[in-house]
């Protein structure tokens, strides 16, 4: 890669990182795990950096590098959860709506792992209908399913939220 | 809920404050990058080095015994590997790879898994019921470009790579996690075909020998049931 490529490549990476690490922490889920997923999408975003930044949206490029990743990784048998006789430490992470960050990223883990996609994508990225399917591989009519009925489920947690006094506020 | 509180819901939970710090360093990641394109040209050229030298001791045997006639050799040929059947559906790929994995790790028993197939790979998962008690999955795909590192991503990185005589390249890697432990053999093939074989258990020892996972992930029928290998 050419020194003003490289240089190009950087730029457009330091001004992605951000967004594209609030995309993989809500996909996955956990902070570390973002950072990881977020280093192998820009590791696969340099390899192809050449072709990537001809195309019209590159950063519709990452998303997608990005998702397929998450996908990839929670796939590996050992990324899945299994009962074990030691737990593991975990703390929270510090900010504020721990417990309302707790049942969105809980209602998350049970959404199929499409559905999830397309709420990160269109309410995150704010990607449009058309970007999203693009980025999936799937028909728009089925990023508006998901669309819809995962702010049915969404809407189901904030009732849950709010009728249960223990949990925390969503609305 | 509307789409703006999702948004707003969505942003909330992934404030700054929340995330923290990155940890993603693009100067490390560029120096990966760009020594994992040295070691592909590096396989390349060997693969291509080996293929230069098979065809070479070919000739030379031709030419000074002329074409092998009457007796059968000495040693029994290489068994002939199965192939899927040609244009085989991915269902029919992966039916096929069942059988392979069950040679490989017996009693294995397919176990139903929702993969997203966009990148047409093909893969089995399946339950071993043993001892040793273990998940083991095999996937093989074509890159046409750019290779993952097999060493990479996995942690922690107690990575092994294993040159071929053909050039090609298997690694095989550990991992260890609280209440689980695997072993994953990937056999990077010189004509861009990947095909990973993995196994992991419960318990601190990884279910099987690394013999076992590299005998496994060179078996050249799951090289043969990657997508576009004209099996």
């Amino acid at each position: 890669m050419k020194p003003s490529d490289e240089r190009q490549f950087r730029d457009f990476v330091l001004a992605q990182l951000p967004g594209l690490r609030r995309s993989a922490y809500l996909l996955c889920g956990d902070r570390h795990g973002a950072d990881d997923l977020a280093s192998i999408a820009v590791g696969k975003l340099f390899r192809a950096w050449s072709r990537v930044r001809a195309v019209e949206q590159p950063t519709a490029y990452l998303r997608k590098m990005l998702v397929n990743a998450w996908l990839d990784e929670r796939r590996r048998p050992w990324r899945r959860e299994r009962s074990t006789a030691v737990l593991p430490e975990s703390v929270a992470p510090p900010g504020p709506d721990v417990a309302q960050r707790a049942e969105l990223f809980a209602l998350l883990a049970r959404l199929p792992a499409r559905r999830r996609a397309v709420l990160v994508l269109r309410f995150l990225d704010d990607l449009s209908v058309e970007q999203t399917a693009e980025i999936l591989g799937c028909s728009t009519g089925t990023v508006k399913t998901h669309t819809a009925r995962g702010l049915a489920d969404l809407r189901g947690l904030l009732a849950a939220s709010a009728s249960d006094p223990n949990r925390g506020d969503l609305s | 809920m509307s789409e703006t509180d999702a948004r707003r819901l969505f942003h909330d939970a992934t404030a700054e404050s929340v995330l923290g710090a990155p940890t993603v360093d693009i100067d490390a990641v560029i120096g990966r990058e760009r020594r994992r394109a040295t070691r592909r040209r590096i396989i390349a050229a060997g693969g291509a080095v080996a293929a230069v030298i098979a065809i070479t001791a070919a000739v030379s045997t031709v030419v000074s015994h002329g074409p092998a006639t009457g007796d059968p050799p000495a040693t029994a040929p290489a068994p002939t590997p199965a192939t899927p059947a040609p244009r085989a559906t991915r269902p029919e790929r992966e039916d096929f790879a069942l059988r392979a994995l069950a040679e490989h790790f017996p009693g294995a028993v397919r176990q139903p898994v929702e993969y997203a197939h966009w990148d047409g790979r093909v893969n089995v998962e399946a339950q071993v019921p043993g001892p040793p008690a273990a998940t083991v999955f095999v996937e093989a795909l074509r890159v046409d470009a750019s290779p993952e590192h097999p060493c990479y991503g996995v942690r922690p990185p107690t990575c092994v790579e294993l040159s071929q005589p053909d050039g090609s390249v298997v690694t095989v890697s550990h991992l260890s996690e609280p209440g689980s432990s695997g072993v994953i053999a990937i056999h990077l093939r010189t004509n861009g075909t990947h095909v990973q074989v993995g196994a992991v258990a419960a318990g601190s020892t990884a279910p099987y020998s690394d013999e076992v996972m590299v005998r496994a992930a060179t078996d050249p029928r799951f090289t043969a049931m990657a997508p576009g290998t004209g099996g």
